[in-house]
Parts: structure tokens; sequence; C-alpha cells
């Protein structure tokens, strides 16, 4: 059993990966990033209790991601935020087969209660 | 008893036998005017049998009323007396009533001591239908000649003259008492271009027999420069060779003229049409194309013939014909003009964007005549646009990166700070962030602005209580007002069909925009109500209002309100532009009702969920 909730935050943009971890930090919770183009093999190794997905990064489409893990029966079970800057992309968020959807800019508070909400306590 | 009296004393029957012959009426009466004899023709021409006057008084002859008989009676033997002949003409009456005139000589002869009349009568009637019908087809020729200007002329070939008529005369300004002279002088009349012209014809006319019908300019005698018309005729002698030229001239200067200038104005137009650097193109009633310049041809790369009629049909895009097709038939219906961008095809499959536009052409009395068009290639404007769009969606999008993290940041910031108690520092940190609202609220304006115009503006349609969408909303803009009162006015909860997160986005619009706008007050009304099976929102406040000019582009892309309040109130002039196509495109409208100076209402309606789900 592990200490602490475990989340992984995937985004292209190190600026924004540096702040969701302090924050996620502060609320106690252990924080994994991925920036790169590994996130799948990553989550499968990690296996977070949570994961926050971007759907817009360089080189990886967020949403075949997210379709891929819930396709896995290692991955299926682990609840999927996808994150966005665009509104417009719920619906395809929620296509795929995410859990929930977070738009860029949000709030912390918000931020938190998504994570949280997966977390069984 | 008369007849007994005279036929004795004819000594012999020769002269009575030329009497009986003659052509002119003969008649002999005595001194008081009884007729004792009279020849065949006399009989005839008065209608009679054959000495059946004889005995009868001559009165019985005139057509003379009685008033009149005597006088003239007088008249008559006062010249004879004194003459011993009368001449003149004559009225008299036949038989049968009908009265004639005669040209009469009466002469007066003493045989045997008694005295006779004899009086010759020559029938005038012949002779004066003859004359009258000859100055009656002479004075409607004459009319019909003045009335069409038409001049006469003839040109006897043996001297060599010329003889005008008077119309003649005035179409080439020549004084009347004026000689015309010859032909040779004739020629030099004519305007100097059309002289060899004149003088082929008119030798092809006299030497082959054709005919002479021409139009050439003539130099008038006051130096004006007309067009006549000119056909002729050549009599000949019975050896075929000519004898003169009988000729009729219009003055056909005006005619000319109109032809010339009309043939200049569609010169004009083929010029500019030609070189035009639009498509220009022509339709009839029925829509079909009656002409298209080049360049519309360059631009469709279709030519003339397989656009005419409905041909045109086929440049157009296949997924844009449709829609060109339902909109064409309904302008041309409608009487408006038709206009549209859309997609042509060329024949190598290059895909060109196209304006265009066909305004109605409608005769005076109302009657369409079908249409004048033009085409612009726009290819280049909507690939910039394009370009733009995406530009801006991109910029959008990267702007709110690093708004996502100074957001994040400032927020851990204060969450910080309040945990070590710092207060002050905190409350810095939470201005920041409303800052850091207000960035994101412009950046989310031009993303939607972005979409909207390249039509990706999407829509989640759901059900919803309207009713809980406005008092979140009016909570949410509450809080961030201190001088201002929200009012909420409902008549019951009313479920809708929209995008509820966009209509919060109107209403939320609409409320700030109330606070913005109405500095000096500190009142705004939120009413909603069903109307006509929709939900009508208003949003009143009591600000500055909007001047009536100014209300119809309020909902237009980058409109700001002009002149003081420009400075005062801050904007990108989007926000009402983006609530009119997210109400538009949830088929409700949006409007407004102001009086400056005394506040505005924004109103916007939204269809009703449909009963029973």
């Amino acid at each position: 059993m592990k200490d602490k909730p475990l989340v992984m935050v995937a985004d292209d943009d190190a600026g924004i990966l540096n702040v969701v971890q302090l924050i996620l930090e502060d609320e106690g919770f252990s924080v994994v990033t991925v920036s790169n183009g590994a996130t799948r093999t990553r989550v499968e190794e990690v296996q977070p209790d949570v994961l926050l997905l971007d759907i817009w990064m360089s080189g990886q489409d967020g949403q075949e991601i997210c379709t891929y893990l819930k396709s896995r029966k290692s991955t299926q079970h682990i609840p999927i935020v996808m994150v966005s800057a665009n509104r417009d992309t719920a619906e395809k968020a929620m296509a795929c087969g995410a859990d929930d959807f977070l738009t860029k800019p949000f709030d912390i508070d918000e931020l938190v209660e998504k994570v949280r909400k997966f977390i069984q306590i | 008893m008369n007849n007994s009296l005279f036929t004795p004393d004819l000594p012999n029957t020769f002269p009575l036998a030329i009497l009986e012959h003659m052509s002119e009426g003969v008649s002999v009466s005595t001194e008081d005017g009884y007729i004792v004899y009279t020849n065949k023709a006399e009989d005839d021409l008065f209608g009679y049998a054959r000495g059946e006057l004889v005995g009868k008084h001559v009165t019985i002859q005139n057509a003379y009323p009685p008033e009149d008989n005597e006088r003239i009676v007088n008249e008559v033997i006062h010249e004879l007396k004194s003459n011993g002949v009368w001449m003149g003409e004559w009225h008299n009456k036949r038989k049968d009533g009908a009265a004639f005139m005669t040209f009469s000589k009466i002469t007066s002869l003493e045989y045997e001591g008694k005295k006779f009349w004899v009086c010759i009568q020559e029938d005038l009637s012949l002779r004066k239908e003859l004359d009258y019908r000859l100055a009656d087809n002479e004075h409607t020729m004459r009319v019909a000649l003045a009335a069409g200007k038409i001049g006469v002329w003839v040109w006897e070939l043996k001297t060599n003259k010329i003889i005008w008529s008077d119309e003649t005369y005035q179409i080439h300004e020549v004084e009347r008492s004026i000689d015309v002279g010859e032909y040779v002088h004739y020629t030099q009349r004519v305007y100097e271009e059309d002289v060899d012209r004149v003088m082929k014809h008119v030798n092809e006319a006299l030497e082959q027999n054709k005919p002479y019908d021409i139009e050439f300019r003539v130099l008038t005698a006051k130096g004006n420069l007309k067009w006549v018309q000119t056909r002729a005729t050549v009599l000949r002698d019975v050896d075929g060779k000519p004898v003169k030229m009988i000729g009729a001239t219009r003055d056909v200067t005006r005619k000319k003229n109109a032809e010339i200038s009309l043939a200049k104005s569609e010169e004009t137009f083929r010029t500019l049409s030609a070189s035009a650097p639009v498509g220009i193109f022509l339709t009839d009633a029925k829509g079909n194309i009656s002409y298209i310049n080049p360049r519309a041809e360059e631009i469709c790369d279709i030519t003339f013939a397989e656009a005419e009629n409905r041909g045109w049909a086929s440049a157009i895009h296949p997924d844009d014909l449709p829609g060109v097709s339902v909109d064409w038939v309904s302008a041309i219906k409608e009487r408006v003009e038709f206009k549209k961008a859309i997609r042509v095809r060329h024949k190598n499959g290059d895909i060109r964007w196209v304006y265009v536009r066909v305004a109605p052409l409608i005769a005076e009395h109302g009657e369409y005549l079908g249409g004048t068009g033009t085409i612009e290639d726009i290819t280049g404007r909507i690939l910039r646009d394009q370009q733009k769009d995406e530009f801006l969606a991109m910029a959008s999008h990267e702007l709110k990166t690093p708004v996502t993290s100074i957001k994040a940041y400032a927020q851990l910031l204060y969450k910080r700070f309040l945990k070590k108690g710092d207060d002050v520092t905190a409350s810095l940190l939470s201005k920041m962030d409303d800052q850091i609202d207000r960035l994101t609220s412009l950046i989310s304006d031009l993303l939607d602005v972005s979409k909207i115009q390249a039509g990706k503006l999407q829509l989640t349609i759901s059900e919803f209580l309207i009713n809980g969408l406005l008092q979140e909303s009016i909570e949410n803009v509450q809080i961030t007002s201190d001088t201002h009162t929200i009012d909420y006015v409902h008549d019951g909860p009313l479920i809708v069909t929209g995008d509820r997160e966009r209509v919060g986005q109107v209403i939320t619009n609409l409320l700030t925009n109330a606070i913005k706008y109405s500095p000096q007050s500190n009142r705004v009304i939120v009413k909603v109500g069903e109307k006509n099976g929709m939900a009508l929102v208003s949003v009143q406040d009591f600000g500055v209002g909007i001047p009536k000019s100014k209300q119809d582009r309020l909902f237009e892309r980058f409109y700001r309100v002009e002149g003081e309040y420009r400075e005062t109130f801050p904007g990108l002039g989007l926000g009402l532009y983006i609530c009119s196509e997210i109400i538009r495109r949830l088929q409700g409208t949006i409007w407004v009702e102001s009086v400056e100076g005394k506040g505005s209402t924004f109103f916007f309606t939204i269809p009703l969920a449909k009963e029973g789900i």
C-alpha cells in the first residue's frame, strides 16, 4: 500500500508540469510528470492513482493515448482527467473514455477537487 | 304647238343633222323662255326623253332657287343685250333632280322677225371631278411630303438642271429663291468623304439600273452637317436611255446620330467590360446567362458558349451548387440582390473562391428584365482569412498555456502565504489572480471569434433550467461588483434547449456590460419569462445608453461605442458579436432597446425544451 496517492501529470509544457506538481504536493499527493512521447509506457510502469492528461501535446495526441490506455487491461482502471485549453474539446475527451475534463486556465481548487474525487481514501 | 312652229321654218335638214350629232347639248328657246328645240346630247345630259323638253320653260333645267333665278336671268339678258353673248358656268338640274355643272354659251338669234335664245352646254362634271382629284392628290402628296419632311427633286438629264421641292430647300438650308443649278453643283453640297460613294451609286442607277437608296452626309448652306437618306427612280425613254431622275430625300441626322451614339456606347461598354479587372455577366429574366466578359471567363475557367443559359452550373463546386440554386431562384423570385461567396472548379481541378453579386434589373413599369452580375476572385482573401483565423486560434492557445501557469503559481503562492498568516501578500496575489482572469477572458474572446469566423464554434446542446443558470451567473458577477445590486425577476422555472456554458457566457457578458456602462447607477435588473415558445431574458441597466443610430451596429465584430465613452470603457469590441453569434446559432434572437442617457435593456430569446421531455 502506497503512503501517498500518486498522480501522474502528462503535459508538453514544463511550466505547467512544474506548478501542478507543486500544487499537488502541497495537497499531499506524490507526483510523477511526463513531458515526452513516453506517456503510454510510463503509465503502464508507474500505475498512478490518477492521470492528468493534456489533450494537445506536441508529438503526442492526448485522445489517442486516452483511447489506448482505456483499452488496455493493465491501465483501463486508471482515472483520466483530460486537460485542455479548449472548451469545445470536452466532448472529444468524453468520447475517448476520459473520466473528467479540466479547462486551462483553471483554479487550483478545481484541479485539486478533480484529482481528489478519484482517490479512494 | 312649239314643235310645229320650229320645224316648218328650217329650210334645210343638214344643219339639223349637225345639231343632232354634236357632243354638246344644244337648246333653242323663245324670247320668253319656252324651249322649242333640244338636240340628243341635251336630252341625254338632262335625262329627258327625246323631245320631252320641248314646250317646257327653261327654268326647269335650272338648279337655282327661285329667288336667285330671276336675278341670274336678268344678268344673262343684260349681258346678251350689251355683248350679244353670255358665257359661264351654269348650275343645272337633271330630270331626276341631280345637280350638275355645265359650261354654257348663250347667244340671241333673230330669225324671221322672231327672237330665240340658243344655248350650247358642255358637261363640266367630269372635268370638275378630274380637276378635283388632281388637286386633291397633289395636296395630299404635298401634306405627306411636308409632314414626313421629305424633299423631292428632279434631275433633268437633258438640261442637267435640278429642281427641288420646298422641303428639299429646307433640308439643305438653302434660300427658296436660289437656283440650285446642275448635278455638279449638287455634288458640292455632299460631304467630302461621301462624294465618291454618292457618285458611284448615281452612276450605277443610271447605267446599270440599280436601285438608288443611300445614306450620306451633306453640308448645308448654313454649314451644318446633316445625314440624309435618298431614294430615287430613273425614268427612261423608249430606247431605255435615262431621261430624268426623280428622288426623295429625308433628313435622318437624328436617327443616324442616335445609331452612332448607340454604337459608341456599345463599344464603350464592350471595351470597359473586356478590360475590367472584375468579372461581369448579364442574365435574362429567367436567370440564364446572356453575356459574360473575358475576366469572368477567366475567373470561372468557362467560355461564354459553355456558360450560356444554365451552363454556368458546371463551373460551380458540386458542394456549393445546391445552395447557389436555392438562393438564386429565391433572389429572382423576390427580385433582390444575390450575394454569395462560392467555390468554382477549374477544368484542371483547381478550386477558386469567388464572390458573386447579381443586382436585379427592373424596368420603370416594374418588369423584371434580368440581372447584372459581378464575379470577383477572392481566393487570396479567403486563404489569408483562413491563415489569420488559424493564427488567432494558435496564438490564443499558445497564450493560454503560460497564463495557466501564471494563474496556478499565483494561486499556489496565495495559499502558501495564507498558510503562513501573511494575509497582506495573499490579498495582493488575489488581485493578481483577478487580472489574470481578465487576460484569460480577452484571450477566450479572440479564440471564440476565430472559431466563429472559421465556422468551428461547436455547441454542446442539452436541456437545462435557465433559472438556475441565471442565478449562477448573477452570483458570479455580483461577487465582482461592490457598486451594483443585480435584481432577479422571474415567472417560474423554464427549461430551455441550448449550450448551457455558451448561454452562461452570454448572460455573464450582458451583466458585466450592464455594470460597466452604468457607472453612475447602482442597479441592474435581470428578468426571464416565456414568450411565443421561447424563453425571453432581459438585462436592464440605467447607464449611458446607446444612440439609436448606433444600435444596429452594436452586434458587429470589432464594433465599439464611439465618442466620449470610447476612452472610458476599454475593450476589444468582441463581446456582443460573440453573444449574437451564439444566440443566432441556438435559434434565438438578440436585440437592444436603449435611450441615450437613460440606460439600455438587452434581450435575447432561446427555445424552450419540447414538452414531455
